[in-house]
């Protein structure tokens, strides 16, 4: 685990995190319930917009009139 | 040349014409919604002058190709009539026809064309827009137009409006007409006058009957006008189900409306919304032209586990509405509703509902949207993932799509140090470019730059830029190589393997 503490001259880093920050590049475990939750519903929502693009026929026909 | 003192009642004499009284212009929506708009709590108008005998070259082709062949014998020259903030008599415009006094012609607010035709009067309109408010309003959809006032030109931002001519346009004939007064900027793109727009469409009406006069376009008709005039377009159906606004159930919410308009909106051409407006008992279907939004300054927001957008900020649209007048402001109400001018007149103040979104574009844009926004969903899990509780604020996201040329003009002032700056600004970029940025706390952390005219089936990232300090940047890094099994999924695409290299080896 590595600490985030040092600056830079990009970006202010007290500006985006927390008082002691400590950012993690270890592996996760892989029943991690939390992580996989997030990983589900986040599949499910690009399933949905990905939908979007499949246009309704009855709704190209709808006339625009007022 | 007539000079009268601004008014309610001064408008509308000036608005009438042989066919039309001022009892006919005081009852119609765009004379209300224009005396606002020129009032003092829209731009403050205090001087009309109007300008007889005006060759108006838009109205001449409507005129050629319907009214020339009436038995009425309709004239083919109109008024227009200009409008200033500052007050003056005839003595005093005359001296100033005569000299280049720059400071008088500030005053300048535009002008309205009114036609020599019955009721549907108000043709060719260019008036300035509402102030920038600090920088919250962003007229984006506007371009610069050159009037000519008895030798003086004046230049003005603005987007052209003209109501409904009822005979050879419908309200999304004038909304197309509108948004090509902005894309014909471009070579590619043709402006045409109403009367070409609706016969571009179709050789009949959806129902079967004569074009002309003009009883509506069809979604797909609104459509093959666009692609006739130069332009292709992409359509977005509603991504919310609601009962009760006519036939067809889904809506577009007020998310992914703001988003979408946020993400376009750099191009510059106009958007048209197909909403359902509150029209006696029922609703009907309407078309305007969206040219700006406003948008609330950034609030911080704490860390959520959804997603969080720049767009979420926009709190205001304004649209042409060929029923009342350019630039009307709608509100959102709730998640799905807005509040036009249809509501506010609606008895029961019924909100309005947008149905689709039509985005018009140049050709060689391939890309949409939601190609994008479906891997940015991805890479926000992972980046919320990573930060974990370690940041002070939500994780935003501002995806749009710009002209490379643009972007690269924006690295020049980032904290990017020479070298890098140097090699990002020599590389080749393609025309148009997707740009995702990733902010907490006002500061913008990474940017990903796709390719906005490639294959949709291909990988598109083109750079990554990374705003971390290169410890940060380097735990991150580990970080997306340790879990690489894990989050490749997340990178909703064919060619994830590819994508998952090209972030992890660009950052």
């Amino acid at each position: 685990m590595k600490k985030a503490t040092e600056n830079n001259e990009n970006l202010d880093i007290n500006v985006i995190f927390v008082k002691d920050a400590e950012l993690n590049s270890d592996k996760l475990p892989d029943d991690d319930v939390e992580v996989n939750e997030l990983i589900d519903k986040t599949l499910e929502k690009q399933a949905e917009l990905l939908k979007l693009n499949r246009m309704d026929q009855e709704e190209l026909r709808m006339v625009v009139q007022l | 040349m007539k000079i009268i003192k601004f008014s309610e009642n001064a408008l509308a004499t000036a608005l009438t014409n042989k066919f039309t009284s001022k009892e006919i212009i005081e009852s119609k929506n765009q004379f209300h919604y224009l005396k606002d708009y020129l009032g003092p709590n829209g731009i403050n108008a205090k001087t009309i002058f109007i300008e007889e005998g005006y060759i108006s070259k838009d109205f001449l082709l409507g005129y050629t190709s319907y009214y020339a062949y009436c038995f009425e014998n309709f004239p083919k020259v109109c008024n227009r009539v200009h409008f200033f903030k500052n007050e003056f008599d005839q003595k005093e415009f005359s001296e100033q026809i005569l000299k280049h006094d720059q400071n008088f012609w500030n005053n300048y607010l535009g002008f309205i064309v009114v036609k020599p035709i019955p009721i549907t009067v108000i043709g060719f309109t260019v008036l300035k827009t509402y102030s920038d408010n600090n920088g919250l309003r962003n007229f984006w959809g506007v371009r610069e137009y050159d009037t000519h006032i008895f030798g003086t030109e004046i230049k003005i931002d603005s987007l052209a409006f003209q109501e409904q001519d009822s005979v050879i346009a419908a309200c999304a004939t004038t909304a197309i007409w509108s948004m090509l007064n902005k894309a014909s900027l471009d070579y590619h793109t043709k402006l045409k006058a109403p009367s070409e727009i609706t016969k571009d469409a179709d050789n009949v009406s959806p129902d079967g009957s004569r074009l002309f006069p003009n009883k509506g376009l069809s979604l797909l008709q609104i459509c093959q006008s666009i692609v006739n005039s130069g332009l292709v377009s992409e359509v977005k159906r509603g991504d919310l189900q609601k009962k009760g606004y006519g036939e067809v159930g889904n809506v577009v919410s007020a998310k992914y409306l703001k988003k979408i308009l946020n993400a376009y909106s750099p191009i510059g051409i106009p958007i048209i919304l197909v909403i359902k407006v509150p029209n006696g008992n029922d609703y009907g279907a309407h078309a305007i032209t969206v040219s700006g939004y406003k948008q609330r300054a950034p609030q911080l927001k704490q860390p959520t586990n959804t997603i969080s957008w720049h767009s979420d900020d926009i709190e205001r649209i304004y649209a042409h509405d060929d029923q009342w007048g350019p630039f009307a402001r709608s509100r959102f109400i709730n998640d799905f509703e807005i509040e036009t001018h249809w509501t506010l007149i609606d008895p029961q103040n019924r909100g309005t509902v947008v149905q689709n979104i039509i985005v018009p574009i140049y050709p060689k844009i391939r890309i949409s949207y939601e190609n994008i926004e479906v891997i940015i969903l991805g890479l926000d899990i992972i980046l919320t993932i990573f930060f974990d509780k370690n940041i002070v604020a939500d994780l935003v996201w501002d995806i749009k799509i710009d002209y490379s040329e643009i972007f690269k003009s924006g690295l020049k002032n980032s904290s990017l140090n020479t070298t890098d700056k140097l090699n990002k600004l020599s590389g080749g970029l393609p025309k148009y470019i997707w740009i995702s940025r990733c902010y907490i706390a006002d500061q913008k952390i990474i940017e990903f730059i796709f390719d906005a005219t490639g294959v949709s089936n291909a990988m598109l990232g083109l750079d990554v830029i990374c705003y971390l300090p290169e410890k940060e940047k380097n735990i991150l890094k580990d970080f997306l190589n340790n879990n690489k099994s894990k989050f490749k999924p997340l990178i909703n695409h064919r060619n994830n393997s590819n994508y998952y290299e090209f972030i992890v080896n660009s950052i």
